[in-house]
């Protein structure tokens, strides 16, 4: 029997060498002493312990080695420092520049992950998919996520792929008062499974409220805003209508996902309650007014529950939904965010377009700082030549000097680094404004630290790498001689480099000059209807819906304040309903076209300010006129001949005859083709109150008398106001977002390729400073170095600009390819870029090239 | 500078050296620490004090014989110096000196 080998290895390991025979003697004593008691394993057990407690300072190994390269480690730290604030012009201009293409790349890396990952966050994410239907409308093929509520349980009755099913309404606005302080709420109705299939986290209460009528959910930031920390049990009143009791208080649903802003769950029994005409809805396989969610069963697949669900629809509905042809399918839910629009039934992709374009953007920025860096850092070294040199000549290894030249890199691509944190950190908040997102920094992300570590790592020795293994190698003699040149081939890649950084600042600048110019076309398209002085009023209540209109308009022109008010179905900047069922005298049968309708009273067309090219506005004068008709100019256009006095035959029955007809109007986006549009007298059904201001009347002592009136006919509600022109600007977020984002992204560039130019010229003239000096002492003129220096860099530009406007051309063009009504790119937007590309270029480089040009050759032929 | 002062840990190894003699090695010291006191102590730490007690020059160390149960090692013997006795001494009349001021035990000295 022998002590442990594998512990006295390791206590040779540590154990200083003089001291190896005396222990290993006395622990092996000790170790047979105890054998000769005790047991083996006791023995050997002692022995490791006896080997541990040997781990005292004074029996340790003095790691020579070690301390060596700690030293050499702080060496090349503090030599790096040095460096750094030696040529501390070179160095800001280097760190900076890395840091805003590290800060760009990281913004637009956050925001992608966030787009990506949107919906993720549910558990069972990967089984749910929602219902949806590509129809037949007009001429029109539409895909919509509306479904009839009978499809729910036949779904779940037939199609055995379905774990469960859930039929919901879309959200809605609802007003809840709790403490005689209404607000509005956006709502669902679902069913209780909905708590299922979304894994819905409760923080109080159950979900199994869900199967009652008069109860709630509220998510917890509404819970907490509206009563406060312990809010089940209290009652609310919904719209003034019914108390419900809030049952359940559940964890918000994340922002990044489709129900980020759904704060209150009600139960759809409640809807079903609410009224025979509600209750109705369920069994009607006609009424297109519901979404649909489906869980499907682990491992099930889509295809096969999608061929059952394809005709489902039009097997079961009636004539008018067979006419629609509906034809059923499932998206999942990975689709929902950025894969849910389609057009002629083909899926378009302008939303992961958008996003891939922007991805593509932050990293061509961050490769144009990367490349700035490497550049700068090589172009650099090539001065430390002779620095190499003595070095060697003093007897440092060649490891020794790659790793001088690689930590000095590393060095600051972590500085710059830490500044792109810092600069993302500030400009989170405004950045979240602008993309209307709520991200914040992921630290505690392993995949996020793991690859800005993979980053650092690589920029830093990608950029370190010329000058640590091709300076390393230099032969000090010849360097210190003087006789040593730098080859002409490590200029070559730095030009190419130069090319490229200014073909993708041009391309970047033109196509955001595009964006806006696309933005201006559209906002200078006509309208059709008044947009400054007009305001609306949504009606939220039965009280306000059921006041008797006449009255309510006698009392707000009372006041003086209003030229006019109007009350309607939709607001003049909100949607319409489609309609292709409606007919007139010499229609051919076959030919459906979808015809946009909005219901209004007399005084709506007054009220917006419509322009008519024929027949006459609606009047109180004609009796005939509660049945009257005003069209637009393509809607005229369908009707053929004599428009005026035209009988259109509604679906409920009605004859109505045309009185007018309008200008085309901007009713859908400003960047799409519009379509026909009628506008029909009808008192029953109510959305929203327009008014529109008198002259010289101020907005506030408007909205407060309006108010004011209003409260008397609805006590419950809320008072909610939008003005027209600024519903309307709504209509330009996504387009002016993706502008601000491409200025902002397209200045950086520019910036970080300017910055690079800076650093190159100046590098190339204090190349040249003898050849500038022996050039002036022979008569050059200023003008002619300056020439001289300028040349070699403006025939990069020119190259660059020879590749980037015709494919700045093709990308802007294809970017407003996707837009109906769109912009003709004119060439004074490229000639304007490109002039500016070359002023840019020559305000830059001129600076040092005048520099040099104008040193006193003197000074510079003095040295050596 | 190297510190003088004897610890009480110390003191005892010191101590044990002395009563050891010609046998006084780190494993049997760390033994005979255990049979006097009854408390185990590790051979590492003992020779940590012991490597302490020589730096300050109360002991002094060379190699002794090699047995076999040692597989053929020698082993450290250590001694006290002239130094170690005296600091030994000045701690024990210092402790006396102590006692003998202290009223309740005063009464058995006399």
């Amino acid at each position: 029997m022998k002590p442990p080998q594998l512990a006295q290895k390791i206590l040779q390991g540590f154990l200083r060498r003089e001291l190896a025979e005396e222990v290993l003697g006395d622990l092996d004593e000790n170790f047979y002493s105890i054998t000769k008691t005790k047991s083996a394993f006791r023995a050997r057990l002692n022995y490791w312990y006896q080997v541990f407690q040997y781990l005292r300072p004074f029996a340790l190994k003095k790691f020579k080695n070690n301390a060596n390269q700690t030293d050499m480690l702080q060496s090349y730290l503090k030599i790096g420092w040095r460096n750094l604030f030696r040529d501390s012009s070179y160095s800001i201009i280097n760190i900076s520049g890395l840091a805003l293409g590290m800060a760009v790349a990281l913004l637009i890396g956050l925001w992608v992950y966030d787009e990506l990952s949107f919906d993720t966050s549910f558990k069972h994410h990967q089984r749910i998919a929602a219902v949806y239907h590509h129809i037949e409308f007009g001429e029109d093929k539409l895909t919509i996520g509306d479904v009839s509520p009978p499809i729910g349980p036949e779904l779940k009755n037939t199609v055995a792929e379905l774990e469960t099913v859930s039929i919901t309404t879309w959200p809605k606005e609802q007003i809840v008062d709790y403490d005689n302080a209404p607000t509005t709420i956006t709502g669902l109705f679902v069913e209780p499974n909905f708590a299922d299939i979304f894994s819905l986290e409760m923080q109080a209460g159950s979900a199994v409220a869900l199967k009652e009528v008069h109860s709630v959910l509220l998510s917890q930031s509404t819970a907490e805003k509206l009563i406060g920390t312990d809010a089940v049990g209290k009652t609310l009143r919904l719209n003034n209508r019914d108390n419900v009791v809030v049952a359940g208080v559940y964890k918000d649903f994340p922002t990044n996902s489709e129900f980020a802003n759904i704060h209150m769950l009600l139960p759809l029994n409640y809807y079903v309650a609410m009224g025979e005409a509600t209750a109705q809805q369920m069994t009607n396989w006609e009424d297109l007014n519901f979404q649909c969610f489906v869980l499907l069963n682990e491992g099930a697949s889509l295809a096969s529950a999608e061929s059952r669900i394809k005709n489902m629809l039009s097997e079961k509905g009636s004539g008018d939904i067979k006419a629609i042809k509906p034809e059923g399918f499932l998206l999942p839910m990975s689709r929902w965010h950025l894969f849910n629009e389609y057009k002629n039934g083909v899926p378009i992709e302008t939303k992961a377009n958008l996003i891939w374009m922007l991805a593509m953007v932050g990293g061509f920025v961050l490769l144009l700082a990367c490349i700035n860096f490497m550049n700068l850092s090589t172009a650099r070294s090539e001065r430390r030549a002779r620095e190499v040199g003595v070095r060697k000549v003093m007897g440092s290894f060649r490891s020794q000097l790659i790793n001088q030249f690689l930590s000095e890199s590393l060095m600051v691509v972590i500085a710059s680094f830490a500044i792109a944190m810092l600069l993302v950190w500030f400009s989170l908040p405004w950045f979240n404004t602008l993309t209307d997102k709520q991200i914040s920094l992921p630290w505690n992300n392993i995949y996020f630290i793991a690859a800005s570590a993979l980053f650092i790592i690589t920029t830093g020795l990608l950029a370190g790498s010329y000058p640590a293994f091709y300076l390393s190698g230099f032969n000090p003699v010849k360097v210190l001689k003087g006789t040593f040149k730098v080859g002409e081939w490590v200029k070559r890649p730095r030009q190419v480099l130069v090319v490229f950084q200014f073909t993708v600042s041009v391309i970047l600048v033109l196509c955001t000059g595009v964006v806006f110019q696309q933005i201006q076309h559209a906002k200078n398209r006509p309208v059709g209807f008044l947009r400054e002085g007009v305001f609306f009023v949504p009606i939220h209540t039965q009280d306000l819906a059921l006041a008797n209109y006449n009255s309510v308009r006698a009392d707000v022109l009372a006041t003086g304040y209003f030229k006019n008010v109007a009350k309607s179905f939709f607001p003049i900047t909100g949607s319409m309903s489609a309609d292709a069922s409606v007919t007139w005298q010499g229609k051919d049968p076959a030919f459906r076209p979808l015809i946009a309708m909005n219901s209004c009273s007399h005084d709506f067309p007054a009220t917006n300010g419509f322009e008519f090219v024929a027949g006459r506005d609606f009047s109180r004068d004609f009796s005939t006129d509660s049945t009257a008709v005003i069209v637009n100019e393509m809607a005229a256009k369908l009707l053929g001949d004599d428009v005026i006095g035209k009988k259109i035959n509604f679906a409920s029955g009605i004859e109505r005859e045309v009185v007018g007809v309008i200008k085309d109007q901007v009713r859908w986006s400003p960047f799409t083709n519009q379509s026909p549009h009628m506008y029909f007298i009808k008192y029953e059904e109510y959305g929203v109150l327009t008014f529109r201001l008198a002259e010289g009347v101020s907005a506030q002592t408007a909205l407060a008398s309006v108010k004011e009136i209003l409260k008397k006919y609805d006590t419950a509600a809320p008072f909610d106001y939008k003005f027209v022109n600024e519903d309307y600007d709504r209509l330009f977020k996504n387009e002016e977002r993706i502008g601000k984002l491409a200025t902002v992204f397209a200045t950086l560039a520019t910036i970080i390729s300017g910055i690079g130019l800076l650093g190159l010229s100046a590098f190339a003239a204090s190349q040249r400073t003898k050849e500038i000096g022996i050039r002036k002492v022979l008569g050059a003129s200023v003008f002619q170095i300056w020439k001289l220096l300028s040349q070699d860099f403006m025939k990069l530009i020119v190259l660059a600009l020879i590749i980037a406007l015709p494919l700045g051309y093709y990308l802007a063009n294809t970017w407003l390819m996707q837009y109906e009504y769109r912009t003709e790119i004119s060439w004074w937007v490229f000639g304007l870029v490109g002039i500016a590309a070359m002023v840019l270029m020559l305000v830059t480089v001129s600076h040092q090239s005048l520099k040099a040009a104008n040193t006193n050759p003197v000074k510079t032929l003095k040295s050596d | 500078m190297i510190e003088t002062r004897l610890g009480e840990f110390e003191e005892v190894i010191l101590l044990l050296v002395g009563i050891l003699g010609e046998g006084a090695y780190a494993y049997r010291i760390a033994e005979e620490f255990k049979n006097q006191t009854g408390r185990a102590i590790s051979i590492g730490a003992t020779h940590s004090t012991l490597d302490r007690l020589e730096t300050k020059g109360f002991l002094k160390s060379e190699m002794g014989s090699a047995t076999a149960e040692r597989g053929g090692r020698r082993k450290r013997i250590f001694n006290i110096t002239a130094l170690g006795k005296r600091v030994l001494k000045e701690s024990r009349d210092f402790k006396v000196s102590l006692w003998e001021q202290y009223p309740a035990f005063k009464v058995n000295f006399n």
